[in-house]
């Protein structure tokens, strides 16, 4: 097994090897200059040196292994009693790397192993002392030293682990701390793209959902996002993007404010999210929460002051342009009666009658348009009644959108084109279904395109198509449906409706 | 004559429309008001068998006067509002006829002759609407206009034009000034006129004699 140490304790061992050859040197000089090298000093260098060689070569893992420490530093004990007795004993040179299993044991084993290993080695040098007849007080410096070392590598140790203890806490903080900065980071990317969609005018709940879903989905592969808004409809579904895995994760996260829960987003994912990711995801769609909230209110602002608008402009057009042009249509009339002894005169006037009752006419519908609630536009509709459709094939809605076509249209116009996305959707094998079109007040061209199996246009699918009810709706807000179609190539439908 | 009352709050249509109806030879326009209950009050002093109205007008809509009026006149609402809401409101107060106010003259001054003869064309479909009023396109002179002779006629149209002078109307028409005479007594007496001045307003006003 292999162990790695931290680098504070790899320094210390280090230093308490170096420091062992360093005793072990100035033990085996002074014993070969008192002594002069005879046996007994040269079994101790080969012992002394043993034992150096010994603790150096071991690797750190025979040490923390159970009771490595304890056995290496028993041994080294013993070994080095066994030099101290034969070098003179408690005044021995060698007395000095005698501290050395000490030291590795408190290094290792903490300062209980440590103080064993010392008590150990002084009841060893006690004994020498004892069996030389020297006095047992000779022997009290070399105790004492034992016992200052392992309290002072104790210590060391401690203080080391205190620091190391530190450092870990702070690198945790860091890391909790960097986690934070890339959810900021995440956010404040958020709001920029919110900050781009309005400075590109695209600020729209449409564009924000489908926005925040396709950075969510990078982010988990694999995954399905619904995001959904509240409104007074209820629940309406703004973008769809990836497809569901019938066994992955559901979750489902509000989209709140501090006021109010707007919308919400449900996630599949093929992998269970950890707490962390969750919360990551929750702090992600929280801008578009707050965008939600502030295109609501926006809306009603807006929908309050165009609504006033609408009403003023409504009320001017009713009592004053539309009775103005009224009492002129009377006069040409009138005049056209009194001179009915001029008929080149009297056609002329019927003209210019006709053209102010059409003026009267255009006056009063826009009267009845303007004093209609002002609903969402084509497109928004499109977007919305299709974006259950998203995933696969991916549904582009690209719609040159000047005015929504008129109230009374509107909804059938968003039916049809509906049907046709469904159809495309749900039929066509297509890779890609592309709504695209140019809409006006007045006029307008839609049409459905994809490149999918498409059908004999003689002979038209019948069952579940729809397409008689797209045909009646066609007719019943005078607009023209053409379906043009090819076996393997796909399938186009285009409505268009109004005169330019 | 159909005597008809207008109610609108725009002056400006209100003044084209009494002066279009008054054109007419058998419709004469008895008052202009400017609200419902203006509406109310006029009548009570000035009977008339058509009234005009308009329905969005200040001091109450026209729809509540139609129902308080509905038995003392016969209403044709004339609106900027022709939804199928107002008109439904309108047939359930009481109004027998219901137009936009781009109607031509034509067709208002039919639809004042048959709610004036009892017709309602709340009733009808547009086709039949269309129908009937056909019917009632041209005018329904009284009696007395309406048995004028040619050579009455004639004079008339002098009369018009300035020529009033009994020996320059006999010179014009090849005929003695008794005559003339005796024409213009049988023209008074036939027009409910007592001079040749109110003889030539008339002749002008039904549409028989032009001014120039």
């Amino acid at each position: 097994m292999t162990v790695t140490l931290a680098p504070w304790e790899t320094r210390i061992h280090k230093t308490v090897v170096i420091g062992q050859w360093v005793a072990l040197m100035i033990g085996v000089i002074a014993d070969m200059v008192r002594t002069g090298g005879g046996v007994l000093s040269w079994m101790a260098v080969v012992l002394a040196t043993a034992y150096a060689v010994g603790t150096t070569v071991i690797p750190a893992s025979r040490y923390t292994a159970r009771f490595g420490a304890e056995t290496i530093t028993l041994a080294g004990a013993t070994l080095l009693a066994i030099v101290l007795t034969l070098t003179n004993g408690p005044d021995s040179p060698y007395l000095l790397l005698s501290m050395g299993p000490p030291i590795l044991a408190t290094l290792y084993g903490g300062l209980r192993a440590g103080f064993m290993t010392g008590l150990l080695s002084t009841t060893l040098l006690g004994l020498i002392t004892l069996s030389q007849g020297a006095d047992m007080v000779d022997a009290a410096p070399g105790a004492a030293l034992y016992l200052v070392f392992v309290l002072l590598v104790g210590v060391i140790r401690k203080l080391f682990e205190d620091i190391h203890q530190q450092a870990t806490e702070l690198a945790a903080e860091t890391q909790s701390a960097t986690r934070r900065l890339e959810r900021l980071e995440q956010i404040n990317g958020a709001l920029l793209r919110l900050s781009e969609d309005v400075s590109a005018g695209r600020l729209n709940a449409v564009e924000v959902s489908a926005d925040s879903l396709d950075n969510i989905l990078e982010r988990f592969p694999g995954s399905q996002g619904k995001m959904a808004i509240y409104n007074e409809s209820g629940t309406v579904f703004l973008s769809v993007r990836g497809i569901p895995d019938e066994n992955g994760y559901d979750y489902t996260l509000p989209l709140a404010t501090a006021d109010a829960e707007v919308g919400h987003l449900e996630l599949i994912t093929p992998r269970e999210l950890t707490p962390g990711e969750l919360g990551e995801l929750a702090a992600e769609i929280y801008p578009v929460s707050l965008a939600f909230a502030n295109l609501r209110l926006l809306d009603e602002i807006v929908g309050s002051a165009v609504s006033e608008e609408r009403i003023r402009l409504a009320r001017e057009m009713h009592d004053e342009i539309g009775p103005s042009l009224a009492s002129l249509g009377l006069a040409l009339d009138m005049a056209a009666m009194q001179m009915d002894d001029d008929p080149g005169l009297v056609s002329d006037l019927q003209v210019l009658r006709s053209n102010v009752t059409k003026l009267v006419e255009d006056v009063r519908n826009s009267v009845a348009d303007l004093r209609t609630a002002p609903g969402p536009t084509l497109t928004a509709r499109i977007m919305s009644e299709t974006a259950v459709f998203q995933g696969h094939p991916p549904v582009v809605v690209d719609i040159e959108e000047r005015r929504p076509p008129r109230a009374a249209i509107i909804s059938d116009l968003t039916s049809i084109i509906t049907e046709a996305t469904r159809n495309a959707h749900n039929h066509s094998s297509a890779s890609k279904i592309v709504v695209s079109g140019q809409v006006d007040k007045l006029f307008g061209i839609c049409s459905v395109v994809d490149d999918g199996v498409g059908f004999d246009p003689d002979h038209e699918p019948e069952g579940h198509f729809g397409l008689i009810g797209m045909r009646e709706r066609a007719n019943r807000i005078g607009a023209s449906i053409k379906f043009d179609s090819k076996t393997g190539v796909g399938t186009a439908v285009t409505v268009e409706w109004g005169n330019k | 004559m159909i005597r008809v009352m207008v109610a609108d709050d725009h002056q400006l249509f209100a003044e084209g429309l009494s002066q279009a109806l008054d054109s007419l030879p058998d419709t004469r326009v008895v008052g202009v008001v400017a609200s419902g209950p203006a509406l109310e009050e006029a009548l009570a002093t000035q009977p008339a068998e058509v009234c005009v109205v308009d329905i969005e007008m200040p001091g109450g809509d026209g729809i509540t006067s139609i129902e308080a009026l509905k038995t003392r006149t016969r209403a044709i609402v004339v609106t900027m509002h022709a939804s199928d809401e107002q008109r439904q409101r309108a047939a359930e107060a009481g109004a027998r006829g219901f137009f936009s106010k781009a109607v031509p003259l034509v067709t208002l001054a039919s639809a004042v002759r048959a709610v004036a003869g009892g017709h309602n064309l709340m009733d009808l479909d547009d086709e039949q609407r269309d129908d009937l009023l056909e019917g009632f396109r041209e005018a329904r002179l009284d009696p007395g206009a309406a048995s004028l002779t040619a050579r009455e006629r004639e004079i008339l149209q002098l009369l018009a034009v300035g020529v009033s002078a009994t020996d320059e109307l006999a010179d014009r028409l090849y005929i003695s000034q008794k005559t003339v005479k005796n024409h213009l007594a049988s023209i008074f007496q036939k027009l409910a006129v007592s001079d040749r001045t109110q003889a030539a307003i008339e002749a002008i006003r039904l549409g028989i004699a032009r001014p120039n």
